[in-house]
């Protein structure tokens, strides 16, 4: 729940690739296969819990309670269709969407320029700017939520999704700048010069030369925006208090509380599926690209 | 290198914000309307100038119904098709249900103060009471109320049980429609009473044999919600009520030097709410139980009783195998004090909201909504007992409605404290009284870390 | 100073004006906007603010359920850490290098971060649900009875159900931390400790563990920040109704009740910052205590 401040979402920067041999000498061999064992162990009970949830999402509540791991033989796909309508959880993914997308674009599209300057130009006060901008990442959501959603019921964005937005791009640019001011500095500079002297703008540099070459940085920081605010909860339980404006995560809250009544759990986990699988898919197809984001980030 | 300062005008417009920053917060919110006010102009039937769609006009109208209901509660669908058939009769009239769920009312106030304007409000009346009603955020109905009732005779007033509306409403006015009334009861399967011989005891003695004589068969004796706090406590609610009367709760909770709780009968309930873990009369495991687990348990036979008020039969309306026939009776009296005809009960209905803007039309609505014929099917199909004079016995909870019809006195649950003292049932005596069901503390131990943490609460909350 | 560097200089108001200005109106203002309020006792509503000094923070030390949530973060931050850590060191060193296994291993434990937290959560309630939950089933295949009839919701054992969830849903990301930094350590050194038949043990110790102990740190720095922090999963797991049972609250499920309130309304916002500045506070006070004792001289290599 605070902004996010995980080391850093960056160009993939790949190791050396030389293997190192595997590690020898008899004692302990057994215990380091037992400690392998449960590494993999706990590896693979994240793949059951994740696996079992999509599962039980298909079946019916007297097939859950009659054997809560047997795989259905007909996939009940009614639990979702109760989730998407009834559930409300269709209203909400769009809004999710909206919030996500538009915070995430929002959020790149003000910090790229912001990083570009902080990066590379030359004026006083620069390190004490870039110092005082990421000194944001350590603002936890607790200690401000009450003032901000005073002041957003003050100006009318109280349980609206700009109100939301507004509050996902400030609580995510100071890490954003951050690790696109990063970036841009391992830019090289010949290209940039070579522009000036063929009569571009500083914009004009900055839009046609340096933002192109940035690209592979700022989709980096746009996807772990993405990730990140797709489970942002906190602000969203926080802002959003009708059903017709809730994201995904207060939508499933809501449903967690209210299928109660029903005892429905099999449309609870439908409805989970609903709300993890974006995240899951987008982090499958781009694990490496996490994976090694997070090994530049630590170099720092 | 020359640098030059950050140019004056980021600084100038940062120094801005920072003064803006240290505001005091008063003057950074709008100003309130007066909100502790009582309620009044705007209220009334018939402020001049508005439309007044009860009598047939065309203007088109949206009523805002903000409901403490989840839209997924089986007896929704009741309340749906009452809605069409009034849409059907005054077509110019849309009602528009925002289902809120249980925390309505926490959610509401800051809706209220950026500018929403419900017309109906649907809650717990005591949680009204405790978020809205103390504000004089709830309109008075009295000149509403003196309209003629539909489909009966008399004034919609004379439609509603003696004291029903009065019990939950701001003095001296009538804010309240309790057209659902939970009593507590205990709840059984009358198969499982006439297979072991059994019949409703009066006693608390009585009761205890009868757990004894189902222990015997290895029937835990009562389903219990452990998870859930506010259901545990229904034990040391009609417990303390019996021995010391209706407000023993609120009288004890309010006393800043905890002396209160120090009173021989508060240590007398506990030990007997302390006695049923020691006796083994709840399942095995019911500590952790998460709602509604232990209801649908207890509706399958795995334990007899079931201590809960009479909204317990509509919720399992869906869930009840056949051949289950629920009967309950009121809690009773214990070590020959209080009275069986003394009934703890909620109160659920509608208030209207203090600035509806479509206030005569709500009154109209409701009008129909707590009609005979408009309400019937939430008494037949999913037994609601109502605070409205009735014939009709609804279904599964015929029990609570003779109960309630007999009663000589009722009180609310917990004696009124979610409505007094709210943060302290749910922050000193939920978690103490769950500790004690769950046999964790002793009697004698929790009256004295009860009455140790009321002195502490009262001192940080002064 | 270059003519370019004076025409660069001419964007950097309009390129950081609006970045600034959402930063300071969002994060800055507010944050301050947070010391002010928790000097006042206010419920956001209609009547005004009442300046009531220290008054908040005087209440904090009497207040019973602060102290049960705050111990829950510290044995979040401690017994937590310890699982978190502990599962990062074994696995750095039973998958040393870039062996085989761990690009799987790294995959698939940094997983449960991309879930949204309240997905996780409804998935562990089930887990532990006494009746029907999938632990207390394992044991009954497994045939271990006694353990089967475990009330891992009930008072006395959630607070560690919950921290065991909660390690199984962070350890993948410090893992995966570690093992970036230790992936960046020159492979002629474990070269060098193989030919010279060190166990695994001791190539853990004595060579990757001192080389990323600066990540360590970071690692430990972030961990109190995730743990004294705990909301989303705390806010859902074991209940199926509104909040959860009070022996596993953290401090800030508190803060947000008494700012909100439950089914009751509470609004004490004043109160409720006032412990959220104490929060900040404990939080600030723990990383420099942290940095102090895991501070060690810079390992070259």
């Amino acid at each position: 729940m605070t902004a996010s401040r995980r080391p850093g979402a960056a160009p993939s920067v790949r190791g050396r690739r030389r293997r190192p041999p595997g590690p020898s000498g008899a004692v302990g061999a057994s215990v380091g296969g037992l400690g392998r064992l449960f590494v993999l162990a706990v590896g693979a009970s994240i793949i059951l819990g994740i696996g079992w949830m999509v599962v039980t999402s298909l079946k019916t509540n007297a097939e859950l309670f009659a054997d809560v791991w047997k795989v259905p033989s007909t996939p009940h796909l009614e639990n979702y269709a109760n989730a998407w309508t009834i559930g409300g959880m269709g209203a909400a993914f769009l809004n999710s969407v909206v919030a996500t997308l538009g915070s995430a674009v929002a959020v790149v599209a003000l910090a790229a320029p912001a990083a570009y300057v902080l990066s590379r130009a030359e004026f006083r006060g620069r390190e004490t700017l870039i110092n005082a901008i990421a000194a944001g990442m350590g603002v936890p959501a607790v200690l401000i939520f009450i003032p901000v959603y005073v002041m957003l019921s003050s100006v009318g964005l109280g349980n609206s999704l700009a109100g939301l937005i507004v509050v996902y791009v400030g609580v995510q640019l100071p890490f954003t700048v951050f690790v696109l001011t990063g970036f841009f500095a391992t830019l090289p500079i010949d290209l940039e010069e070579a522009a000036i002297i063929d009569g571009a703008s500083e914009v004009g540099v900055f839009w046609r030369i340096m933002l192109p070459l940035a690209r592979p940085g700022l989709l980096t920081a746009f996807i772990f925006n993405l990730i990140f605010l797709w489970k942002e909860f906190f602000w969203a339980l926080v802002l959003l208090r009708t059903r017709s404006g809730f994201t995904l995560g207060v939508a499933l809250n809501s449903l967690r509380e209210s299928l109660a009544f029903k005892a429905d759990w099999t449309g609870l986990f439908a409805a989970v599926v609903i709300l993890m699988a974006p995240a899951v898919v987008v982090y499958v197809l781009l694990s490496r690209r996490f994976v090694e984001s997070i090994t530049f980030g630590s170099n720092r | 290198m020359a640098d030059r300062p950050l140019p004056r005008g980021i600084a100038l417009a940062v120094i801005v914000l920072l003064a803006a920053a240290c505001t005091p917060i008063g003057a950074a919110t709008p100003t309130p309307t007066s909100s502790t006010a009582p309620a009044a102009g705007s209220s009334g039937p018939s402020a001049a100038g508005s439309a007044s769609p009860s009598t047939a006009s065309t203007t088109p109208v949206t009523i805002e119904w903000y409901s403490a209901l989840n839209e997924n509660e089986p007896y929704v669908a009741a309340y749906k098709k009452i809605i069409d058939d009034y849409h059907a009769l005054h077509p110019n009239v849309t009602i528009k249900v925002t289902w809120m769920g249980r925390q309505l009312s926490t959610k509401l106030r800051p809706l209220l103060q950026s500018g929403t304007k419900p017309d109906i409000i649907e809650d717990d009346l005591q949680v009204m009471y405790a978020g809205l009603r103390k504000d004089g955020l709830v309109a008075d109905l009295s000149s509403y109320l003196a309209q003629p009732a539909l489909g009966g005779t008399g004034s919609w007033k004379d439609s509603w049980s003696s004291g029903s509306l009065e019990l939950l409403s701001t003095p001296g006015q009538l804010t309240t429609l309790p057209f659902w009334v939970n009593a507590t009861q205990v709840f059984y399967d009358q198969r499982v009473f006439d297979t072991n011989g059994l019949s409703a005891p009066a006693t608390w003695d009585d009761l205890m044999a009868i757990c004894a004589k189902l222990k015997a068969k290895a029937l835990p004796c009562f389903g219990q919600e452990g998870g859930f706090a506010d259901y545990n406590m229904f034990w040391l609610s009609e417990l303390t009520d019996r021995l010391i009367g209706p407000d023993a709760l609120v009288k004890a909770a309010t006393d800043k030097t905890g002396q209160v709780w120090l009173q021989p009968d508060y240590l007398n309930a506990a030990t007997k709410e302390a006695s049923l873990v020691a006796n083994g009369d709840f399942p095995k495991g019911f500590e952790g139980s998460q709602y509604p687990a232990a209801q649908i348990a207890w509706v399958n036979g795995k334990s007899a009783m079931y201590l809960l008020s009479d909204w317990l039969p509509s919720e399992l309306v869906d869930k009840t195998p056949a051949g289950f026939t629920f009967r309950s009776f009121p809690f009773p009296t214990v070590d020959g004090k209080g009275s069986t005809t003394d009934i703890e009960m909620f109160q659920w209905g509608f208030s209207l909201y203090r600035d509806a803007p479509h206030a005569d039309a709500a009154a109209d609505f409701m009008r129909y909504f707590t009609s005979p014929d408009a309400f019937k099917p939430l008494q037949t199909d999913y037994g609601f007992v109502s605070g409205l004079k009735t014939t009709t016995t609804p279904k599964d909870n015929a029990d609570s409605q003779s109960n309630i019809a007999a009663a000589t006195a009722v009180h609310g649950y917990a004696g009124g404290l979610v409505a007094q003292a709210p943060d302290y049932l749910q922050s000193v005596l939920e978690p103490l009284n769950d500790k004690l069901l769950f046999g964790k503390l002793s009697a004698q131990d929790f009256i004295t870390q009860v009455s140790q943490k009321t002195i502490d609460y009262w001192k940080s909350h002064s | 100073m270059t003519s370019r560097a004076r025409a660069k200089r001419r964007i950097v108001i309009p390129f950081v004006a609006p970045a600034l200005i959402v930063y300071v109106v969002v994060l800055i203002v507010p944050a301050l906007q947070a010391f002010n309020l928790s000097l006042f006792d206010w419920s956001g509503f209609g009547t005004n603010a009442r300046f009531i000094g220290l008054d908040n923070f005087r209440a904090i030390p009497g207040d019973e359920v602060y102290r049960l949530a705050l111990i829950n973060n510290v044995l979040l931050v401690l017994v937590g850490g310890a699982g978190v850590f502990g599962f990062a060191f074994l696995a750095l060193t039973v998958f040393p290098g870039r062996g085989r296994g761990r690009g799987f291993v790294r995959a698939v434990v940094f997983l449960p971060q991309v879930v949204p937290l309240i997905a996780l959560s409804v998935l562990w309630t089930f887990i532990y649900n006494y009746d029907f939950g999938l632990l207390n089933g394992l044991f009954r295949v497994l045939g271990l009875e006694s353990l089967a009839s475990t009330v891992w919701m009930g008072p006395d054992l959630i607070e560690w159900a919950v921290i065991v969830a909660l390690v199984w849903t962070y350890a993948g990301f410090y893992t995966i931390l570690l093992m970036a930094a230790a992936d960046r350590l020159p492979p002629d050194l474990f070269e060098a400790a193989a030919v010279e038949g060190a166990s695994r043990l001791q190539v853990f110790r004595k060579i990757t563990l001192p080389l990323i102990w600066n990540v360590l740190a970071i690692g430990v720095v972030l961990w109190i920040v995730d743990a004294m922090n705990q909301f989303d999963f705390v806010f859902a797991v074991g209940s199926t109704t509104g909040q959860p049972r009070q022996e596993i609250w953290t401090l800030p499920i508190y803060i947000f009740q008494q700012a909100f309130g439950e089914r009751i309304p509470v609004f004490r916002l004043g109160y409720a910052t006032a412990m959220a500045v104490s929060l900040v506070a404990l939080i600030v006070v723990l990383i420099v205590v942290v940095r102090r004792v895991l501070r060690r001289p810079v390992v070259e290599y």
